[in-house]
C-alpha cells in the first residue's frame, strides 16, 4: 500500500505487523572476493555471509551450489594442480550473542563438497607448494591483525591430502630476528640427506626459515642473511632450487649478492632435530640482480643472472665458483631459458632470452649458452623491437614470447618468435596483464577494461578473434580440465553475472549467460538458520 | 475517508438502539461491494528479503451476493475477492527488492443474524495467489538492470468475522462494515528470476540466452485480519 493516509485507519494492523524481526542475513553485504576457478567450476566467496557459491559449469546448464565456509573469509585461491578452491577464514572473535569461532582453511570442490581444517589463529595469507599438497597459512605483514594479541611469526602447515586432525595442521612459530614473514616459497621435491622431501622457505626481511614439510615435527631452521650488527633489510625475493645438489639460491631485492644455501647432511641429535644444516655462501652478482636461472648438468650447474643496475648478465659456475660477466646492449631484468633453434643453427639447444618488463628497454638479448664463458658477448645477439616493453608472457613450449608495449601506432602487443628471432606486431585494446591463458594454453584471452568484447589469440596459429558479449567485462577466467574448453567472462552485477563462452567455438550462438546466481536459494536462507 | 468512517460509526450507534426491537428483520440488500484493508502475518522468513516487515498492509476489493436464506436467521452468500500486498526494501546493501502478491479468491460466507444489523459469519474461500518480484541493483555502475520473476500458486482462506449494516439511504443503499480474522493457506512457490526484458525488441532479441536463477521457495501462508467497508444494495 503506497498511500500513507490509509495507515491511519489501520492502527491495529500496524501494531500487529511489528511482530517478527527481520532475518539479519538479508541485511548483510553481498560483496564477493574475486572469484577463482576450481576445475570446471567458478567459486565466489561472500565474506559477510560466510559462504561460497560454486557455479559448476560441467553441464550445458550451470549448477549453482552454496557451501558454508568459516567466518570472516579473507582469501580464496585455486588449489594448485587440483580441482579445488581454498578459502582461508579468520574466524569470529566473539561478541554479545555471537560465539567465537576459530580460523579455518576450507577446500571446496566443483560439486560443492568441502573439507575444513581448523587453524586456531586468524592468519590472513596462504601459500601453496607446486604440487598443491601443502599449504602454509601465515600473517601477511601488510594486513591488519584484527586481534588483541597475535604472533606475526606463527604459521600453520596444512597437509591438504590428509584430513584435519591433531597433527594436521602443524602450528609453528618461526624463529624471528625482529622481522615477520613476507612470503613463503616451496621447493620442488628435492633430495636432502638422501631423502626426497619438500621444503618451505619463509622469507623475512633479513633471514629465511626452512621448514621440512615431510617432517613437520622437526624444528625449523632459520638462516640470517646479514651479520647480527647489520640492520639492513635485504628483502629476499626469489629462490631457485637445485634439486640434484640440495642447494638453493636466493636473490634479495636490496642486495647485490646472491645467497647460496647448501643443505649439508648431519646426524640428528634427537627426534625433533633436522638431518641437515644449511651452509651459507655469498656470490657477487653485479648491481641489483633482478632474475636468475639455473642451467647445466647436475655436476656442472651454472647460474645465469641479469643485473639491470650494471647492464650485464653473469654466468656463475657454482662448482668452480667463478663468474663470467657478459655485457648487454639492452638492459634486462628477466631471464627465460628455452630449448630451441636459432637462425644460424636449426638444432635445438638450450638458449636464453634476456628481456625487460619495467618499461626501460626496447630491445631483447638472445644468449647462446654453449661456451658462453669463453665467447662472452660474441654469444649475445640483440634484437630491436622498436618499442619499449613493459609486459611479457612467455610461451617457451610454443617458441614465442608475447610482449606488451605502451599503446603505439605499431600495436600494443608483439609476438617474438624465439627460433626465427622476429617480432610481429599485434594490435590490442587490452593490456597483457589482463590476459588469461587457457588451462591447456591453447589460447590467450583478453578483455579491455569496461569493453563488451572478449578477444582471443589461438596459440596454435596465432590467429586473433573476438566475440561481442552483452555487457562490459571486468575479468576473464578460463575453466577447463576434463571438459570442453570454456571461458567465463565476469560482468559487474552484485547478484552475479557471467557469460560462458565455448572456447572451441567462439560464437554468440554457443555462448550463454547466467545472472543472479549469487542470490540462489535466497528465500530459503532464513529457514536454514 | 475519515468523514465517511465517522458517519458510519454514528449510524451504527443509532441502529443499535433500535435493533433489539427488530432482531428478526432480514435486510433486503443481496449485493455487497466494497474495499478492504488489513494485514497478514506471514511466518516465512524468506519474505525478509523484501523489506523490514513481513506484514505490510493489505488492500483489496470484494463483490458478493446473497445466494440463499437458510432458516430464519442464516444467509449463504457468494463473493469474489481480490487483494494485494506490497513488500519493498533493501537487500544486502546492494539491491532494491520488491515483491507484490495478489490474491484472487471466490468464497462462501454463512452469516447468522443476531440483530437485523449485526451478523457474525464464517467464510471459506479458494483461489490463486500471484507473486511478482523485482530486484534492482542500486549501484549505477552495475550492469544488466533488474531481475524479475513471477509465479502462481493455490491459496485458500478460512475465517470468522462480524458484519454490521446501517439503515437505508439514497434508496436501497446501506453502509456495511465487517471485521474478519482467519488464516490464509498458500502453497509454496518456487521463485525464479531472469533479467527484465528490454523495451527495445530488437535489442532484446539480440541478447544472449540467460539461464533462470531459482531464489528458493516462498510460502505466503499466515493469519490475517481485515476490515471490509462497503455498500449493500
Amino acid at each position: 500500500m503506497r498511500n500513507p493516509s490509509l495507515n491511519r485507519y489501520l492502527p491495529l494492523a500496524v501494531a500487529l505487523a511489528a511482530c517478527a524481526d527481520r532475518d539479519p542475513r538479508y541485511a548483510r553485504s553481498m560483496e564477493s572476493l574475486a572469484p577463482v576457478a576450481a576445475g570446471s567450476a567458478l567459486v565466489y566467496v561472500q565474506p559477510a555471509l560466510a559462504r561460497a557459491t560454486v557455479v559448476d559449469l560441467t553441464q550445458e546448464t550451470p549448477t549453482v551450489r552454496q557451501v558454508a565456509v568459516g567466518a570472516d573469509p579473507v582469501v580464496v585461491s585455486a588449489r594448485v594442480a587440483h580441482d579445488e578452491a581454498l578459502v582461508l577464514s579468520r574466524g569470529e572473535r566473539g561478541s554479545q550473542g555471537v560465539a567465537p569461532a576459530p580460523a579455518t582453511l576450507s577446500a571446496i570442490t566443483a560439486n560443492g563438497a568441502a573439507r575444513r581444517w581448523t587453524l586456531g589463529s586468524p592468519f590472513n595469507a596462504v601459500a601453496q607448494d607446486a604440487a598443491g599438497r601443502y599449504a602454509i597459512t601465515y600473517y601477511n605483514n601488510s594486513a591488519s591483525a584484527g586481534r588483541l594479541l597475535f604472533n606475526p611469526n606463527e604459521v600453520a602447515v596444512v597437509d591438504l591430502d590428509r584430513p584435519s586432525g591433531a597433527a594436521n595442521p602443524v602450528i609453528r612459530t618461526v624463529r624471528s630476528f625482529g622481522g615477520v614473514p613476507n612470503g613463503v616459497v616451496f621447493s620442488p621435491t628435492m633430495t636432502v640427506a638422501g631423502e626426497p622431501r619438500t621444503l618451505a622457505v619463509v622469507l623475512s626481511d633479513a633471514y629465511v626459515t626452512l621448514l621440512d614439510l615431510n617432517h613437520p615435527e622437526r624444528s625449523e631452521v632459520t638462516v640470517r642473511l646479514t651479520l647480527p650488527e647489520d640492520a639492513r633489510a635485504v628483502a629476499p625475493a626469489q629462490v631457485v632450487f637445485d634439486t640434484d645438489n640440495a642447494t638453493m639460491y636466493l636473490r634479495a631485492d636490496q642486495s647485490n649478492d646472491l645467497y647460496v644455501l647448501r643443505l649439508v647432511t648431519v646426524t640428528p641429535e634427537n627426534a625433533t632435530a633436522n638431518d641437515f644444516r644449511p651452509a651459507l655462501n655469498q656470490l657477487a652478482a653485479g648491481v641489483r640482480p633482478a632474475d636468475l636461472a639455473l642451467f647445466g648438468e647436475a655436476n656442472a650447474r651454472k647460474l645465469l643472472v641479469v643485473s639491470p643496475g650494471s647492464r650485464d648478465a653473469r654466468v656463475i659456475d657454482t662448482v668452480a665458483n667463478t663468474t663470467t660477466v657478459v655485457p648487454l646492449d639492452a638492459v634486462a631484468n628477466r631471464v627465460l631459458l628455452f630449448n630451441g633453434p636459432s637462425p644460424r643453427s636449426p638444432a635445438p639447444a638450450l638458449r636464453a632470452l634476456l628481456y625487460a618488463t619495467a618499461g626501460v628497454a626496447s630491445a631483447v638479448s638472445f644468449v647462446e649458452l654453449t661456451d658462453i664463458e669463453s665467447r662472452r658477448s660474441q654469444n649475445v645477439e640483440t634484437l630491436q623491437l622498436g618499442r619499449i616493453t613493459n609486459q611479457a608472457l612467455a610461451l617457451p613450449e610454443r617458441g614465442v614470447v608475447m610482449f606488451g608495449h605502451p599503446t603505439s601506432a605499431m600495436g600494443s602487443l608483439s609476438l617474438l618468435d624465439l627460433g626465427r628471432r622476429t617480432a610481429a606486431p599485434i594490435f590490442s585494446e587490452a593490456a597483457l596483464e589482463n590476459a588469461r591463458f587457457d588451462d591447456d594454453r591453447q589460447a590467450l584471452w583478453v578483455a579491455p577494461q569496461s569493453g563488451q568484447r572478449l578477444g582471443f589469440i589461438e596459440l596454435t596459429n596465432f590467429r586473433p578473434g573476438e566475440i561481442r558479449l552483452d555487457a562490459p567485462i571486468v575479468d576473464v577466467i578460463p575453466v577447463a580440465r576434463g571438459m570442453a574448453r570454456r571461458v567465463v567472462a565476469l560482468h559487474d552485477a552484485p547478484d552475479g553475472w557471467i557469460t560462458v563462452v565455448d572456447g572451441t567455438d567462439v560464437t554468440r550462438e554457443r555462448s550463454r549467460s547466467l545472472r543472479g546466481f549469487l542470490l540462489t536459494g535466497l528465500l530459503d536462507e532464513g529457514e536454514a538458520q | 475517508m475519515k468523514a465517511r468512517m465517522l458517519a458510519m460509526v454514528g449510524a451504527l450507534g443509532v441502529m443499535s438502539a433500535a435493533g433489539a426491537a427488530e432482531a428478526q428483520r432480514r435486510v433486503d440488500a443481496p449485493w455487497r461491494i466494497g474495499f478492504e484493508v488489513g494485514g497478514r502475518w506471514h511466518h516465512d522468513s524468506g519474505l525478509d528479503a523484501f523489506g523490514a516487515t513481513r506484514s505490510p498492509p493489505v488492500t483489496g476489493l470484494h463483490l458478493g451476493r446473497d445466494l440463499a436464506a437458510i432458516g430464519e436467521r442464516a444467509t449463504l452468500a457468494l463473493d469474489v475477492n481480490w487483494n494485494t500486498e506490497n513488500f519493498e526494501g533493501r537487500l544486502r546493501d546492494a539491491i532494491k527488492s520488491r515483491l507484490t502478491a495478489h490474491t484472487m479468491t471466490a468464497g462462501l460466507t454463512l452469516r447468522v443474524r443476531t440483530l437485523w444489523w449485526l451478523e457474525p459469519y464464517a467464510r471459506v474461500a479458494a483461489g490463486a495467489l500471484y507473486s511478482d518480484i523485482d530486484l534492482t541493483p542500486e549501484s549505477t555502475s552495475a550492469q544488466g538492470g533488474s531481475l524479475t520473476g513471477d509465479e502462481w500458486t493455490f491459496a485458500g482462506t478460512g475465517g470468522v468475522g462480524v458484519q454490521v449494516t446501517t439503515g437505508q439511504f439514497l434508496g436501497r443503499l446501506r453502509f456495511t462494515a465487517a471485521l474478519e480474522g482467519g488464516y490464509q493457506l498458500a502453497l509454496s512457490q518456487e521463485m525464479r528470476v531472469h533479467p527484465k526484458a528490454l523495451s527495445d525488441e530488437a535489442a532484446q532479441a539480440d541478447r544472449l540466452p540467460v539461464a533462470d536463477t531459482s531464489l528458493g521457495t516462498l510460502n505466503q501462508s499466515g493469519g490475517y485480519l481485515r476490515l471490509l467497508i462497503g455498500l449493500r444494495f
